[in-house]
């Protein structure tokens, strides 16, 4: 990798001069208005089941003007780093507080995305037009969601129908041969309401890049075509009642150019990737309404699947035989919800039932398939209580989280976590939390030519903490400082254990600590500041305590927007330090920046235009992960069109 | 409440054991394993295991003169390291520079050339030493999967493997001349080997000879999920002049046969046959157990064999990969699974002293080759998984 030339720095330079200058200029204007601003900055709401937590919403409007990902929006996040293995369209996983993706838990609608096979989840799959929220839950907050969550959770809402008719039409192009487009249509009354969504993805991805020895190559084999839909259909019969039906289905057909320094034995290679969610949920509210006693009830039922088939018709060392393999995830879960409030205590309790298989089916002899079944089941009992103190300035939260699963017994989350209001405008809020993660079935029975699982494997087993600061001084500041500490024990890797075989293994201890920073200044009702920093230090504990791949020491963005009725203009830089990209500490790949600009139009009230480029300093050299190379300078341009009715409260 | 969250804070505090950090084996043998005997006055060795950082899938180590090479196949380069200066240049060769991954496998450094076995490309690379130019690329040589070439007497004699997945194909070993100038190399003869799986070819200078060994196939025994040797290896011994007067098969002098041991599943599966220190004994490494077999170069005769190895160490470790000859006629022998070196004395068949640790924590950074640099008395070790060279200073 070649370091960025001085003189290509000169214009993110320049845009923090006119950032500058925009905020000196825009003082005078903030002290005569004061408080009697209308630009607000909102916050994160509260969560009423965990307020201390740490949590960051993506701005999912933002991501849909624009054309990003949701791999996009979670690494503009404090304390997230999301990883590419290339431009749009191809795999993305996010990472939080320095643990992996697969310690990461992903929800859609309360349903766990993670596939029983191990690994993170691909948000490719998961566009942000079909969504409704996106919360990214960092530390050990996210303990109450389940096995997994040991550096925190991404939960994920659908996207949910409006009362009257609402529709709307986007379409796109860009460069690398990418266009998109989708459609959505809501409508419905009072009483019952749907939803149809569509989104597809079409890159030919064939983007240039600067291989390890400084020569241009182009990236070839990384096209994409992905289909999307959401249905949802939500009843409400009477009065304090709801149904609702929840089907997601996502697919992609994709191809896997894999490392950079092979792309022509990788040329042909495929991946199909369907992704099906099916949930149905009724909640009735107020099931128990006695004076000082409330009770909310909710019932939910699930179906998940994930087909992932790979086919290269080249063998890496050649052969006839092609490599063909098909892994089907499927899980089932239900469960039930209860929400009580009664006086200053708020609670819930919750009871779970999950069921969770693999099917795996790889070609091993030219007429032969190999077909592995696995199978488990699991339970889970969930308890949280929160404790108003001081007049309700001091919060004291406990939560504990029993889990079963086959193979492995009960397993206990707790959570503890305060969240106090030191003045009006600061508050103090800390976590301490155990979570864990048992093997998946890949790390257990995994037996393939070179790598094999190990049924003997204990789960991971993690300790977290943290404690930080949000101050919020005037409506149109906020910022907010988080330590965090992180432990694993039994952290599982597939590691090689002689010249032919990689197994899975209990590899010892890791810890992650690190700070957060985010800073949120809208100083003008035309301007404003979004910016997000992570220090993060993650190695093993065993000398010489190497530093765990794929976590940068430093990353972070900044992002500045002038705007108006109409129109919007925005500049951001995103940088992060060396990336390591091996277990040892030894292979790392540059530090790296980038930096996006864009302008969104709305010349009618139902169309808006914009155009946006992204790496526009044409960074090539950057990775990922070993040999997975990022895309340089890229254009998009977007035309949209909604018919909406007039404002209406929004949906609980 | 407040039993609630005194019932989550014992739950807390119960559920957080905290575990003591493992420590670190740095070459330390496996639970159950010892070495055979032990010497720590023999050599004194002084390891640097950080010395050099290699690019990503590193396989061997070669050391000419004041140079030392270090193919990387996951980079598709050949390393340069000026052993007088330390000086590292890990992107000496490109032989990927038009965009096609080659892997390449090994190669042998010979007037003024390097030439690069491409185990994708079933072709040879032709570069100059000196500056990493490319010069040409040799193909349609009938080599399927070469292995690790070597040159002399004018000739570079180059081995295919055959493996085509998911078995091991015929063999063969190719013998080119090498010429002054384009194409740089020129078949005189392509032989039959004795084994399968032929992938190492060293030169004997004293005798005019090449030795090309077969590996023999390799598999996972399905019942005890060992992975060991399956056929028979063998050590074939070409004449040189034979192979340049283009006598073809003929040119073979003899062949050694190392048969498989009776319910030793992991015995057999030699690796490239090192001189001994006075020329008369070739030693080969075992791929799959921790031994070392030994051939009489003068008889052609097999001394100790899998039914009767040399034992390095005993136990579970299955992989020796490097083997060289250093100061004092001792051999440094490398234990790829155990990131370590064991110190071999061929006058007495054993391992005298080790293991010597080569790693740096407690995952395997995987000792895959070595190579002796006489002149500063120095041995450098390929550690692949952690992509490090490692320097061993014998004192």
């Amino acid at each position: 990798m070649q370091a960025i030339p001085s003189h290509k720095l000169s214009s993110p330079g320049g845009f923090c001069l006119k950032l500058l200058l925009c905020l000196l200029w825009a003082q005078p204007a903030l002290a005569q208005q004061g408080s009697q601003m209308d630009v607000t900055v909102e916050g994160e709401p509260e969560d009423a089941r965990a307020p201390s937590a740490w949590r960051s919403r993506l701005d999912l409007e933002r991501l849909q003007r624009t054309g990003g990902d949701l791999a996009e929006g979670v690494g503009a996040q404090a304390g997230v780093y999301a990883r590419r293995l290339g431009a749009d369209g191809a795999r993305a996983e996010l990472t939080v507080r320095g643990g992996s993706s697969q310690q990461v838990l992903v929800l859609l609608d309360g349903v766990p995305l993670n596939a029983a096979r191990g690994g993170g989840v691909d948000l490719s799959l998961l566009p942000p037009s079909l969504l409704q929220s996106a919360v990214v839950h960092r530390g050990g907050s996210a303990a109450r969601f389940g096995a997994g969550a040991l550096g925190g959770a991404l939960s994920l809402r659908s996207r949910l129908p409006r009362r009257g008719l609402v529709a709307s039409a986007t379409t796109g192009a860009g460069s690398f041969g990418t266009w998109r487009a989708g459609g959505a249509l809501s409508g419905g009354g009072q009483e019952l309401r749907g939803l149809l969504a569509l989104e597809g993805l079409w890159t030919q991805g064939d983007f240039p890049f600067e291989d390890d020895q400084g020569g241009e190559r182009v990236r070839v084999n990384a096209d994409a075509q992905r289909l999307s839909g959401l249905n949802t259909l939500v009843w409400e019969p009477a009065p304090r009642w709801q149904l609702r039906l929840t089907s997601l289905l996502s697919q992609v057909d994709r191809g896997v150019p894999g490392v950079a320094e092979f792309q022509d034995v990788l040329s042909q290679a495929r991946g199909q990737e369907r992704r099906a969610v099916l949930a149905a949920q009724a909640r009735r509210a107020e099931l128990v309404d006695l004076p000082g006693a409330l009770v909310d009830l909710e019932l939910h039922a699930s179906w998940s699947g994930q087909d992932n088939q790979y086919r290269n018709p080249q063998r890496l060392l050649r052969g006839d035989l092609p490599f063909e393999s098909q892994l089907l995830d499927q899980s089932l879960q239900s469960g039930a919800l209860a929400s009580a409030y009664l006086g200053s205590l708020l609670g819930h309790v919750g009871v779970q039932l999950r069921s969770e298989g693999l099917r795996r089916r790889e070609l091993v002899q030219p007429d032969r398939f190999a077909v592995d079944r696995f199978w488990r089941s699991g339970a889970s009992l969930f308890a949280d209580a929160e404790y108003l103190l001081w007049e309700e300035r001091v919060s004291l939260l406990a939560a504990l989280r029993l889990q079963w699963v086959e193979g492995f017994g009960w397993t206990p989350s707790p959570s503890v976590g305060v969240r106090a209001q030191a003045s009006g405008s600061l508050t103090l809020m800390g976590n301490l939390a155990r979570a864990w993660r048992p093997p998946g079935f890949d790390e257990l029975y995994l037996k393939q030519e070179f790598l094999e699982g190990d049924p003997s494997l204990r789960p991971e087993d993690a300790l977290s903490a943290d404690l930080g600061l949000r101050w919020q001084p005037a409506p149109w500041l906020r910022a907010e400082l988080v330590g965090f500490w992180l432990e694993i024990d039994d952290l599982i890797l597939f590691l090689p254990v002689s010249q032919t075989l990689f197994r899975a293994q209990n590899t010892g201890a890791v810890t992650s600590r690190g700070a957060e920073l985010s800073l949120e200044l809208r100083p003008a009702p035309w301007c404003s500041l979004q910016g997000a920093g992570t220090w993060t230090d993650a190695s093993l504990q065993a000398p010489p305590q190497d530093p765990l791949p794929g976590r940068p020491a430093l990353e972070g963005q900044l992002r500045a927007s002038l705007h108006g009725p109409r129109w919007e203009v925005f500049a951001g830089v995103r940088g992060r330090s060396a990336l390591y990209l091996d277990n040892f500490g030894n292979l790392s790949d540059p530090a790296a920046l980038f930096v996006d600009a864009g302008v969104v139009a709305r010349p009618w009230k139902q169309l808006q235009l914009s155009l946006v480029g992204r790496n526009v300093l044409d960074e090539r050299g950057a990775v990922d992960s070993l040999q997975q190379p990022l895309p340089g300078a890229s254009l998009y341009a977007q035309l949209s069109w909604s018919l909406e009715p007039e404002p209406q409260e929004e949906e609980p | 409440m407040k039993p609630a969250l005194t019932l989550a804070l014992c739950a807390l505090l119960l559920s957080c054991g905290a575990s003591e950090p493992q420590a670190p084996q740095q070459g330390g043998l496996p639970p159950g394993d010892r070495a055979l005997c032990q010497d720590p006055q023999a050599l004194r060795l002084r390891v640097d295991p950080e010395a050099w950082s290699t690019r990503p899938a590193n396989n061997f180590v070669r050391v000419q003169g004041d140079v030392a090479w270090v193919v990387q196949s996951g980079s598709n380069t050949i390393g340069r390291l000026a052993l007088d200066t330390g000086a590292w240049e890990p992107d000496f060769v490109d032989v990927s520079a038009d965009g096609q991954g080659r892997n390449p496998w090994d190669l042998a450094a010979y007037q003024g050339r390097l030439y690069i076995t491409n185990l994708l490309t079933d072709t040879i690379t032709v570069a100059d030493a000196s500056t990493g130019q490319l010069l040409g690329e040799l193909g349609d040589l009938g080599l399927v999967a070469p292995g690790t070439p070597a040159a002399g007497q004018g000739l570079l004699v180059v081995p295919g493997t055959g493996f085509v997945y998911p078995d091991y194909g015929p063999s063969q070993i190719v013998a080119l001349r090498v010429l002054e100038q384009a194409p740089w190399l020129e078949p005189v003869a392509l032989l039959e080997p004795s084994g399968v799986n032929t992938g190492w070819v060293s030169f004997d200078e004293r005798r005019g000879r090449f030795y090309a060994v077969s590996t023999g196939a390799r598999s996972q025994d399905a019942a005890s999920g060992v992975f060991g040797a399956s056929s028979p290896g063998a050590v074939d011994v070409l004449d040189a002049q034979a192979l340049l007067r283009g006598e073809g098969q003929r040119a073979m002098l003899g062949s050694i046969s190392l048969s498989l041991a009776p319910g030793e599943l992991r015995a057999g599966s030699p690796r490239s046959l090192v001189l001994g220190p006075e020329g008369r004994y070739g030693y080969l490494p075992s791929s799959t157990a921790p031994h070392l077999y030994k051939v009489d170069l003068e008889s052609l005769a097999l001394l100790r064999g899998p039914e009767d190895p040399i034992e390095v160490y005993v136990g579970e470790g299955n992989q020796l990969t490097g083997l060289a000859f250093v100061a004092g006629g001792l051999g440094l022998v490398t234990a790829f699974n155990q990131d370590a070196a064991y110190v071999f004395d061929p006058g007495c068949e054993q391992s005298i002293a080790g293991p010597v640790g080569l790693g740096t924590g407690p995952l395997l950074e995987g000792a895959l080759d070595i190579a002796w640099d006489a002149r500063r008395a120095q041995a450098l070790v390929l550690m692949s998984n952690s992509s490090r060279l490692a320097r061993v200073r014998v004192e």
